[in-house]
């Protein structure tokens, strides 16, 4: 029985059933057409003349027309339940397709759920819950108000990376708190500096690394009280020219930074006497900072502090007498 | 001379005597048609119209199947031959008219003993 559907089954993918039809009525009246000849013949060879022989097949045939038909009505229901179980798989399938469009399209048209909403850590809010927090004092341990904090979140999303930054000025308490910056779940790295008026500027980096962070904690210790002397290659003062430290070098060789991205709060500009008060280094030490003469680029320069004296000059020209205030 | 009587087949018989032509070797409906004729004398001749249908019928169930070969004419014609199953058959058909003439002989028998 098994063979027999098999050989069906392969009979019905060789020429599925509109194909098969026809080929079926060709083969059935091709099987007729044989079976009156040899018939008529038979009779010819009986002494009926070849008209008779052929008029006498044909009447004892029957009704050729119909017999086809019956013949082809029951090949072509040899090969329905193929057909049908063909029909079947084929809805089902274009079924399935139309249920595959219809979920993938308005997946697409659809906004974004708040769950998955991506935070500017590139990882879903829902991720994003790492806190940033901590306390500023000062060198007798009392905290430092409003003290500028800096951070930096880097952060490694499904195709691309992330840097964000993220500034806090200190409570009255010293305590700051910047929330929901880096997923916890997720590899990250955070630059973070603190940097208040008359105190040294000071930075930590975590490297990358998951789970959350503990509270920072900044003692600042206080500074030399350095002032930028800006002046044009004549010896102009320049006013509005703009500046941020940029990093130092501690005694220990540790260096402090602001990230520039994350720089925006602690910029200032050189007033009418071109002078700009930068109050977060210590006489000796190699430094650079940020400046941009107006209408000009960003650009760094080194220096280092004079011990001797409070005040650094520096014109637009990089010279080699950038440093020598 | 006297015109030779011909015996009306029994309904449900044509199958069996289809499987039984082809029992012993393949053959196209014209041969099985004549070997019934040939085989019963005469006395017994199927509407040919009929046979095809039957054919096709039987094949559909799997009792028999078909191949196109050459006749002894040399032309292109459809031969039958059984299957297993068809064999299988043919067995049941013949157990079941077995029985019936049986019980038919009965019947006439006891007729023939009241008469």
């Amino acid at each position: 029985m098994l063979r027999h559907w098999f050989r069906t089954l392969i009979s019905y993918l060789r020429l599925p059933l509109i194909a098969h039809a026809d080929r079926e009525l060709h083969d059935i009246r091709e099987e007729i057409e044989f079976h009156l000849s040899s018939s008529a013949a038979e009779h010819h060879s009986e002494g009926m003349d070849a008209r008779q022989s052929q008029q006498t097949a044909l009447e004892q045939f029957g009704d050729v027309k119909a017999v086809v038909d019956d013949c082809c009505d029951v090949s072509l229901s040899r090969h329905l339940f193929w057909h049908r179980l063909h029909q079947l798989i084929t809805l089902g399938l274009v079924g399935a397709l139309g249920w595959l469009i219809w979920l993938y399209f308005p997946s697409q048209n659809k906004p974004p759920s708040d769950s998955t909403q991506l935070a500017a850590s590139g990882y879903p809010e829902s991720e994003t819950t790492g806190d940033i927090q901590g306390t500023v004092v000062a060198e007798d341990g009392q905290p430092l108000r409003e003290t500028h904090i800096l951070a930096v979140v880097k952060t490694w999303p499904p195709h691309g990376f992330r840097q964000n930054s993220f500034t806090a000025l200190t409570r009255p308490d010293g305590t700051f708190l910047i929330e929901n910056v880096y997923p916890p779940g997720q590899e990250y790295e955070v630059q973070i500096a603190a940097i208040a008026d008359a105190h040294l500027l000071k930075s930590e980096y975590i490297s990358m690394r998951t789970g959350t962070l503990e509270p920072f904690r900044f003692q600042l210790t206080k500074s030399a009280g350095l002032v930028l002397h800006f002046e044009s290659n004549a010896g102009t003062p320049l006013a509005g020219v703009s500046a941020f430290p940029f990093e130092r070098i501690d005694q220990s060789g540790q260096e402090h930074c602001i990230y520039f991205c994350s720089a925006r709060p602690v910029v200032r500009k050189s007033n009418t006497e071109g002078n700009l008060p930068m109050p977060h280094f210590l006489p000796g030490e190699q430094v650079t900072v940020y400046i941009q003469f107006p209408g000009g680029e960003w650009q760094t320069r080194e220096l280092t502090v004079p011990a001797d004296k409070q005040t650094v000059t520096l014109t637009p020209e990089p010279a080699s007498h950038l440093d020598d205030g | 001379m006297a015109k030779k009587q011909k015996a009306d087949l029994l309904q449900g018989t044509l199958d069996m005597l289809i499987l039984k032509s082809l029992l012993s070797q393949s053959r196209h409906g014209y041969g099985v048609a004549k070997w019934i004729q040939v085989t019963t004398r005469g006395a017994l001749e199927i509407e040919e119209g009929s046979l095809y249908p039957a054919l096709h019928r039987m094949q559909k169930r799997g009792w028999i199947q078909s191949e196109w070969g050459l006749s002894e004419s040399n032309r292109r014609a459809k031969y039958y031959e059984l299957t297993p199953v068809g064999r299988a058959q043919l067995k049941t058909e013949v157990q079941s008219w077995s029985q019936l003439v049986d019980a038919i002989s009965l019947v006439l028998k006891s007729n023939l003993a009241e008469g």
